[in-house]
C-alpha cells in the first residue's frame, strides 16, 4: 500500500523527533503492509515549521541510508505538507517547499479552525500554475461540510486526501460520517495516515474499515492509489 | 466556498449570436461619442452577480478580435474574479504596484487570447483609498495611452464606494442590469449615485438574456440558457 | 427627487396590449397548472362528492263534463283553472304527503314532510288542463314511486266517497305514469366542467396579473430605458449559472 501523508522525517516538525523514532515508525508502517511512503513534513509558518526543502533533502538522504542499512524493504519519497498562504506559490517556484517526489502534485493543508484563505482561490492559483493540489484531510475543516463543496474542489482540479484516522473515528463522529459519505459518492482520491507518532497507527484499520463498508476495490483505490506516481 | 465559472463566448464561440451581441455592444460604445473616442471603459452594476465581469471580459475579447491592444484592469479589489475568467493565478498584481512600487508593466499578464490583464495580487487593506490615489490614477491614464482600450471591472455600486471612485477617472461607464434578477429599485439608486458623481454613463446593458429568442433591442427576452455542454 | 417621481408616474401608465399578451405567454405554465387544478377540483366535486339526483315525471289531466255547467266555455275554463290551482295546493298538503310516507316502505315514518314537499315541483301552463308533477330523489326508483304514489293517493283521497273533496272529486285522471328515470337530472356534469375551467382560467389570470403588479425586476430593455432613463446600448447573454455550479 501507499501512504502519501506522513510526518516521519525527524527533527523538522511535530512528527518524529529523531531518527530512531522514524525507523520505528517506518517499521510499524511496514507491518501494516505499507511499502511506499511519502515523507511529508509540515511547512507551516504560523507554527514555526519552516524547514526548507534543501535542509529536508539532507535529512531525508540520511533517513534513506539508515532504512537501507536496516534492511527495510520500503520505498521513501520526499514531499511537504504545505500550509497554504500567499507565499506558497513563490516558494514552490523557488523550490523552498517541495512537491510530492518532484511531481506536479502538491499536498496542501488549511486551517482546521476557520476559513482564512479562500480555498477555491488557492486551488485556482495552484492549478493555474500547473500543479495538482491534494487537499489534506478536508474532513477536518469545519467550514467545509457540504458534499457540494467537495464536488466543487474536485471540479476545479484538486484531489482529496482523507486521514485513515477519520475512518476509525479518531477525529470524531462527524469526520467519520463525512468520509464515509464522501467515499460513497466517489469523492475521495487518497487515504493516508498523517502519522506523527504512535498515537494512532490506524492505516491498516482504516483500510479494513473501507474494505468492510464498501469493497476491497474501493479500499485499494484509496490506500493504494498509484496516480501519485504519474 | 465560492466557485464561479466565466464563459468568454467571443473567444470560445466567435460565430454565435451570443458573441454578436457583444460586438453590437462594442459598436454602440463607439457610436455613442464619435467626437471624443472612449478608451477607458468601466463596467459596473448596482448589485452583485448582475453580469458586469462577464461583460468586461467579452468586451475586451471583441477589441482583441479586432486586433486592438486591450487590457483588463481588475479593480474589484475585494472579490477579484478576472483571474478565474482567464484561469491565471492571482499572485502578482495591483498590490505589488501599490505596495512594492513595482513597475506595472512587469505585473501585466499577457493572456494567449491577446488580452492583457492586471490582476489584483494580494489583498489590499483600503481599496477605495488605493483607487483614489494619484499613483493609481496616473497609472491608469498611462495605460490609456499605451493601449487602444482599457476595460475596468469594478465592484457593484451599492456594496462599496469603489465603483464611484473609479468612475471619476475613466472615459465611460456602462451600467449593467440583469434580466429578471436585478431589483428595479436597486438599479435606480445605483445609477443615481453614479450620475450624482458625474460619471459619464454612456448607456445601460441588459444581461442574461437569450439572444436567440429576441427580436431586436426592444423585443422581449427570455433567460439565456447558455450551457457548459454546448 | 421630483424628476424621479415624475418618471415613475410615466412608467406606471400604459401597458400595451403586446405587453399584456407577453406576460400571459411568459406565465403560460402557471396559468395552465392553476386552470388544470381548479378543473380537477371541479371534476372531483361533480363526479365524486355531489350526489346525483334523479327526477321522475308524471302528469295528470283535468277532466270534467262541460255539461256540468250551464254556461260558456269561458266559464268552464275558469273552473278548470281553479281546479288546477286547488290541486296544486292540495297535493302538497300534509294529508296527502303523510299518506305517501305511509304507503312507501322505503320512506321512514319520520321522513320530513318539508323535505318531501321540497322535492316535488308542480307545473302547469295556462290554458292547458294538464298538470306535470316532478319528484326529485337520489334514488331513481324512489323518485318514480313517490311521484306515482303522490298522484294516485291524491286522486284517491279526493275521490273518497265519504271524505272526499267535491271540487276535485272525479275530476282528475292520470295521464303519464312516472317511469324510473334512467339518468340523473343533476348535476349537469358538462356545465360544471366548463365552469370549473373558466373559473380556473380567471383565477390563474388574476394570479398572474397580481404577480406582475408586484414584479420589481426588469423584463425588457424598453422597461429598463423607461425606468432608469438610460439608453440601453446592448442586450447580452450571461453565464446565468455562474456561481455555485456543480455537475
Amino acid at each position: 500500500m501507499i501512504d502519501i501523508h506522513t510526518h516521519i522525517l525527524p527533527y523538522v516538525d511535530d512528527g518524529s523527533p529523531d531518527l530512531e523514532t522514524s525507523l520505528e515508525l517506518i517499521k510499524s508502517e511496514l507491518e501494516q503492509g505499507v511499502t511506499e511512503i511519502f515523507v511529508t513534513p509540515h511547512y507551516y509558518r504560523f507554527r514555526g515549521f519552516m524547514s526548507t526543502f534543501s535542509d529536508n533533502e539532507k535529512i531525508f538522504a540520511n533517513l534513506v541510508d539508515i532504512v537501507k542499512s536496516a534492511g527495510l524493504r520500503v520505498n521513501l519519497y520526499l514531499g511537504n505538507e504545505i500550509f497554504y498562504d500567499k507565499n506558497t506559490l513563490r516558494m514552490l517556484k523557488e523550490a523552498q517547499v517541495a512537491t510530492m517526489a518532484r511531481s506536479k502534485y502538491v499536498l496542501v493543508e488549511f486551517s482546521t479552525m476557520y476559513e482564512d484563505e479562500d480555498l477555491c482561490e488557492a486551488i485556482n492559483n495552484l492549478t493555474a500554475k500547473g500543479y495538482i493540489p491534494i487537499i489534506a484531510h478536508p474532513e477536518r475543516y469545519p467550514y467545509i461540510n457540504k458534499i457540494d463543496d467537495y464536488k466543487i474542489m474536485r471540479k476545479m482540479g484538486a484531489k482529496i486526501q482523507i486521514n485513515s484516522g477519520s475512518l476509525t473515528g479518531y477525529y470524531g463522529k462527524s469526520a467519520k460520517k463525512m468520509v464515509n459519505k464522501l467515499i460513497k459518492e466517489g469523492l475521495v482520491d487518497f487515504a493516508a495516515s498523517d502519522i506523527h507518532d504512535f498515537r494512532h497507527g490506524d492505516f491498516l484499520s482504516g483500510y479494513k474499515a473501507v474494505e468492510k463498508n464498501f469493497s476491497k476495490e474501493v479500499a485499494d483505490k484509496l490506500f493504494n492509489n498509484k496516480d501519485i506516481f504519474k | 466556498m465560492e466557485f464561479f465559472q466565466y464563459r468568454n463566448v467571443v473567444i470560445e464561440t466567435p460565430n454565435s449570436p451570443e458573441a454578436e451581441a457583444y460586438r453590437k455592444l462594442e459598436l454602440n460604445i463607439r457610436m455613442s461619442d464619435l467626437d471624443k473616442p472612449l478608451h477607458i471603459i468601466q463596467s459596473t452594476s448596482a448589485t452583485a452577480q448582475d453580469g458586469k465581469t462577464t461583460i468586461a471580459i467579452n468586451l475586451a475579447a471583441v477589441y482583441a478580435e479586432k486586433g486592438k491592444k486591450v487590457i483588463i484592469l481588475d479593480f474589484d479589489l475585494r472579490r477579484p474574479k478576472i483571474q478565474r475568467a482567464f484561469h491565471k493565478s492571482n499572485d502578482v498584481g495591483l498590490y505589488d504596484f501599490v505596495v512594492n512600487d513595482k513597475d506595472v508593466h512587469d505585473l501585466i499578464i499577457h493572456d494567449e487570447s491577446g488580452i492583457d490583464l492586471l490582476l489584483t495580487g494580494q489583498k489590499l487593506s483600503y481599496p477605495h483609498i488605493v483607487l483614489q490615489s494619484n499613483k493609481v490614477i496616473e497609472m491608469v491614464h498611462q495605460l490609456g495611452k499605451e493601449y487602444d482600450y482599457v476595460v475596468v471591472d469594478t465592484p457593484p455600486v451599492l456594496s462599496v464606494t469603489d465603483a464611484l471612485v473609479v468612475s471619476k477617472f475613466v472615459d465611460a461607464v456602462i451600467f449593467v442590469v440583469a434580466y429578471n434578477q436585478t431589483k428595479k429599485e436597486n438599479a435606480r439608486i445605483g445609477l443615481e449615485q453614479l450620475r450624482q458623481n458625474n460619471a459619464n454613463v454612456i448607456g445601460g446593458v441588459l444581461a442574461n438574456i437569450d439572444v436567440r429568442k429576441t427580436q431586436g433591442t426592444y423585443g422581449y427576452y427570455y433567460y439565456s440558457h447558455y450551457d457548459e455542454k454546448e | 427627487m421630483n424628476e424621479l417621481n415624475q418618471q415613475q408616474v410615466v412608467e406606471e401608465e400604459g401597458m400595451t396590449l403586446q405587453e399584456l399578451f407577453h406576460i400571459v405567454w411568459l406565465n403560460r405554465a402557471l396559468i395552465f397548472l392553476v386552470t388544470l387544478w381548479v378543473a380537477v377540483l371541479g371534476i372531483v366535486y361533480t363526479y365524486v362528492i355531489v350526489t346525483p339526483q334523479y327526477t321522475a315525471e308524471t302528469s295528470l289531466i283535468v277532466q270534467f263534463d262541460i255539461g256540468d255547467t250551464s254556461n260558456s266555455e269561458y266559464y268552464a275554463l275558469n273552473i278548470a283553472q281553479n281546479l288546477i290551482a286547488t290541486y296544486k295546493e292540495f297535493v302538497v298538503t300534509n294529508l296527502v304527503l303523510n299518506s305517501v310516507v305511509d304507503d312507501i316502505e322505503a320512506l321512514p315514518a319520520d321522513y320530513s314532510l318539508g323535505a318531501l314537499s321540497n322535492s316535488i315541483s308542480i307545473s302547469t301552463t295556462s290554458g292547458v288542463l294538464i298538470i306535470w308533477i316532478r319528484v326529485e330523489n337520489k334514488s331513481p326508483e324512489l323518485a318514480a314511486e313517490i311521484a306515482n304514489t303522490l298522484v294516485s293517493n291524491s286522486i284517491a283521497i279526493a275521490n273518497d266517497e265519504e271524505n272526499g273533496y267535491m271540487l276535485l272529486q272525479n275530476k282528475l285522471k292520470v295521464l303519464d305514469v312516472a317511469e324510473v328515470p334512467v339518468s340523473p337530472s343533476s348535476p349537469n356534469k358538462l356545465l360544471n366542467i366548463v365552469i370549473s375551467v373558466l373559473l380556473g382560467g380567471i383565477l390563474a389570470l388574476g394570479i398572474v396579473f397580481v404577480k406582475e403588479l408586484f414584479n420589481n425586476k426588469f423584463q425588457s430593455s424598453s422597461e429598463m430605458e423607461k425606468y432608469l432613463n438610460i439608453k440601453v446600448i446592448a442586450a447580452v447573454p450571461g453565464t446565468t449559472r455562474e456561481r455555485k455550479q456543480v455537475e
